[in-house]
């Protein structure tokens, strides 16, 4: 390589000849000539450094080559160690669902025992009111005191009504959160499936 | 005499919630743990609408339902489907298998009323 710019330098000190050269048709011949020759140096020159760069890349590929059984080595090894941790990770996957059953299980359980009883009792003062408002009703034609009294329990009848059908509204509430569980655990099992898929795969890896 | 249903849930929870819906209507339950738990119930037991899940163990919804419609006395019993999937592909392979119906969870406890009553009314009718 270095004889190569040597060579282009001494065309280049020839091309500076022919200004000393008479007449001026010889002397731009000359200097046409010593460029040409400088031009095709630089040519061979560029060649010569395109063709070193595949030895190169060929050097740089045995020696990956030559690296490869080492990085696929550290690549199994680091995998060996990661699956080890796949059946601990769909293992804590199912104890998180069997805590979150339990848990909503108790919660379903004391809220069905809740809303029974806060309906029945909403029922029987329901019913009890209904029936004196129809008492008053019934003997008011002739006591006005009376019907004071029955517009009373009528008025507190629709309260109660209310809160019935406010109580009904969060109980369906309650019982839509409550399935919230049963739709993640279901989308956690598949998770835990294809855990367990993925680390068949890796154990088929040799 | 009341209408029994029998629901059938992996989910301990899930049965609760349903059972607990359908008792507040006046109606008599059953329960099941999956497809193989509600044939044996159902041999033992006249059952007048089935509520399932899908994806169960042992049994899972689709293969009760076909065991089910196999059956002489359960031929034409009604099968809502309760689940969580909603894609068509298993809608239709539910119809396929003989669902009736198809809810998706979560449920509300109107919406499921709606669907019991109306399969209770067409078995009166």
């Amino acid at each position: 390589m270095n004889n190569s710019l040597g060579k282009i330098i001494v065309s280049l000190g020839l091309a500076g000849i022919p200004i000393l050269l008479e007449p001026l048709s010889l002397r731009i011949a000359s200097f046409a000539l010593c460029a040409g020759i400088a031009s095709l140096l630089l040519v061979q020159r560029e060649a010569q450094r395109l063709s070193a760069q595949p030895s190169q890349t060929d050097a740089a590929v045995s020696q990956e080559r030559s690296d490869g059984p080492e990085i696929i080595h550290a690549l199994r090894d680091r995998l060996t160690t990661r699956k080890e941790l796949l059946p601990d990770l769909a293992d804590q996957l199912r104890a998180v669902v069997r805590q979150t059953e339990h848990a909503v299980l108790e919660i379903s359980e004391k809220f069905m025992n809740i809303a029974g009883r806060a309906r029945g009792q909403l029922q029987v003062t329901t019913d009890i009111i209904g029936s004196m408002a129809q008492d008053q009703q019934t003997a008011s034609n002739l006591d006005v005191d009376r019907t004071a009294k029955a517009e009373k329990l009528v008025t507190k009848l629709k309260g109660l009504s209310a809160e019935t059908d406010m109580l009904s509204r969060d109980i369906n509430g309650i019982i839509m959160s409550l399935q919230f569980q049963d739709i993640t655990r279901q989308e956690i099992e598949k998770v835990i499936g294809q855990i367990s898929q993925f680390q068949g795969e890796l154990n088929d890896v040799k | 005499m009341a209408k029994t249903f029998l629901i059938v849930d992996d989910s301990a929870s899930m049965r609760q919630l349903v059972a607990f819906t359908i008792q507040d209507a006046g109606y008599d339950v059953l329960l099941a743990e999956n497809g193989k738990d509600a044939l044996e119930k159902m041999s033992h037991a006249k059952v007048d609408m089935v509520i399932t899940d899908l994806n169960m163990p042992e049994m899972d919804g689709i293969t009760f339902i076909r065991e089910l419609r196999g059956k002489a006395d359960y031929k034409f019993i009604p099968v809502v489907m309760l689940t969580t999937e909603s894609q068509e592909a298993k809608k239709q392979e539910g119809r396929a298998a003989g669902a009736s119906g198809w809810i998706v969870k979560p449920f509300s406890p109107s919406q499921l009323m709606d669907v019991v009553k109306k399969f209770v009314k067409e078995r009166v009718q």
